[in-house]
């Protein structure tokens, strides 16, 4: 009895006032793609630096004269490390015909080199790239060790641009949200307004305030979840027609559009979640300084 | 069943809306507060439903104290009183019957009792033809009557009258203050505030007269006014 009572007089609202709720739903619809795009762009860059990642590794360039004994020790210091995967020890010999088989069309690069003239290194496979600098630091002027040298400027630098964008991207979904509170706010104002007499006469007679604010409150709540599910439909198809296509149409980009369906579906689950907040937050804004009496 | 001690209302600019007023309304009673515009009549009216607090005093409604009742337990109050004022408060887009309901189901009573208790009250009222009505088809007789029947479809144990008969003339006021006094007979406390003269004095019952805020005569069985 209730309960209906409650939709009855929820969906009542909403039709009275179906140009402000049309605005609330696709504000929230809007501002939610916007962070369904955030957390997409999150899952690229997350997918881009593992692509990486997966080729960085610290060289340790050892020195001519370096001993068996330094470099055991080296070995053996590494491979103790939590965060070195394996470490591979390249000859003298064995780095020559590596350059040789990289440079085989250009035989004059190494032909005045003899095999000796590439110095021995440690390489090093980490199991996060992040410790690379750690790692470089470490070894730099160990006994035995010239130098050091790791890929990470590419990744310091994907990551700085990922930050940037996802600040960016994220403080402008905050700000369309705060927005779409406000016009939630506001739909359920005029929905009170329409009513001011009902809701008197409620009080007159003894409904409890939170009897008069449930449908207010469903009214904002449902706002901002059409809302959400819009936005998480259109986040979804996009997965669906495009992204999951877009492997094939462009190899050359590797699998950086390929999500699992967790991934997908943890995004979907934020949007909601977001919008319904949205939604309360919108309705608690408007009911405050409401039913004073 | 109403009582008031010492009670004082000041609104914002030292307006004094009431003065040391003391009351003390037994159960069943049928008491007139009369008195010019502005004497505090519906002030008092809205401190007995906690629309408003008391500046100063202490105020009993239904065995309980106002000043220390917490807000959310108001709703609860104004359920044992029923509330009737001059201009109805009729909801046009909902009809007679609806009208009616309205006050059981917010309250959150099952439909099984509005279905029963609304036809009940409303044949009482004298309205039993009229359930589908809208009021703007209503003579204002009868929307006080459907009024009436909101503010007591819930069998409250108080019902507040505020100028009942202001709006209405002579004749049909006689029909609403016959409709109250039967109400009244069921054992509901009644108090209503009015400037009808020609009610208060062919009833007869408990007169209180205030005037600037003030009590200047509370007699039983009394006429409006004596010497004016």
């Amino acid at each position: 009895m209730r309960i209906v009572y409650f939709l009855r007089e929820t969906v009542t609202n909403l039709r009275r006032n179906l140009l402000m709720t049309i605005a609330a739903v696709s504000t929230v619809a809007i501002s939610l793609l916007l962070l369904g795009g955030v957390q997409i762009l999150g899952l690229v860059v997350h997918n881009v630096t593992l692509n990486w990642e997966a080729k960085v590794e610290v060289s340790a360039f050892l020195r001519n004269d370096a001993t068996q004994g330094e470099i055991q020790d080296l070995e053996s210091r590494l491979s103790h490390m939590p965060q070195v995967q394996h470490v591979t020890y390249v000859s003298q010999r064995q780095a020559f015909e590596e350059f040789k088989q990289q440079n085989r069309d250009h035989p004059e690069f190494w032909q005045a080199l003899g095999p000796n003239s590439l110095p021995a290194s440690l390489r090093i496979k980490l199991t996060d790239a992040r410790y690379a600098p750690e790692i470089a630091l470490a070894l730099q002027g160990a006994p035995g060790v010239q130098t050091v040298k790791y890929g990470g400027d590419i990744i310091k630098r994907l990551l700085q641009v990922n930050q940037v964008l996802r600040t960016v991207t994220l403080a402008m979904s905050v700000i369309l949200l705060v927005a779409a509170a406000g016009l939630i706010a506001n739909t359920i104002r005029l929905a009170i307004y329409a009513r001011r007499e009902e809701i008197g006469i409620m009080k007159l007679v003894g409904a409890t305030n939170w009897f008069i604010r449930v449908p207010f409150m469903l009214e904002g709540l449902f706002a901002a979840l059409v809302g959400a599910l819009v936005s998480g439909g259109l986040v979804y198809a996009a997965n669906e027609l495009v992204f999951s296509h877009l492997g094939n149409a462009l190899p050359f980009l590797g699998p950086v559009f390929d999500f699992s369906t967790g991934d997908i579906v943890s995004v979907l689950v934020l949007l909601v979640a977001v919008g319904v907040l949205v939604g309360l937050l919108g309705s608690s804004l408007a009911l405050r300084r409401f039913l004073e009496v | 069943m109403i009582k008031t001690v010492n009670v004082s209302k000041e609104y914002s600019k030292g307006v004094h809306a009431l003065s040391d007023v003391s009351i003390d309304i037994a159960k069943g009673e049928f008491v007139f507060v009369v008195g010019p515009s502005g004497s505090g009549k519906s002030t008092l009216i809205k401190l007995l439903t906690k629309e408003e607090e008391p500046t100063a005093g202490e105020i009993y409604v239904a065995g309980k104290n106002l000043n220390n009742l917490p807000r959310w337990r108001v709703p609860y109050l104004r359920r044992n009183v029923g509330c009737v004022f001059q201009d109805f408060k009729l909801l046009p887009n909902k009809t007679v019957f609806e009208n009616v309901a309205f006050g059981l189901e917010v309250i959150g009573r099952p439909r099984s009792v509005v279905q029963r208790q609304v036809p009940q009250i409303l044949e009482l009222v004298g309205l039993g033809e009229k359930l589908d009505r809208f009021p703007d088809e209503l003579s204002g007789g009868e929307q006080q009557r459907v009024s009436i029947a909101r503010a007591f479809v819930n069998r409250p144990l108080i019902l507040l009258a505020d100028e009942p008969t202001g709006n209405l003339d002579p004749a049909t006021s006689v029909g609403i203050m016959r409709l109250l006094d039967r109400i009244n007979r069921t054992g509901t406390t009644v108090l209503m505030a009015t400037h009808d003269h020609a009610i208060v004095d062919s009833m007869r019952r408990r007169v209180i007269e205030l005037e600037d805020g003030m009590i200047v005569r509370d007699q039983s069985r009394g006429i409006y006014g004596v010497g004016t």
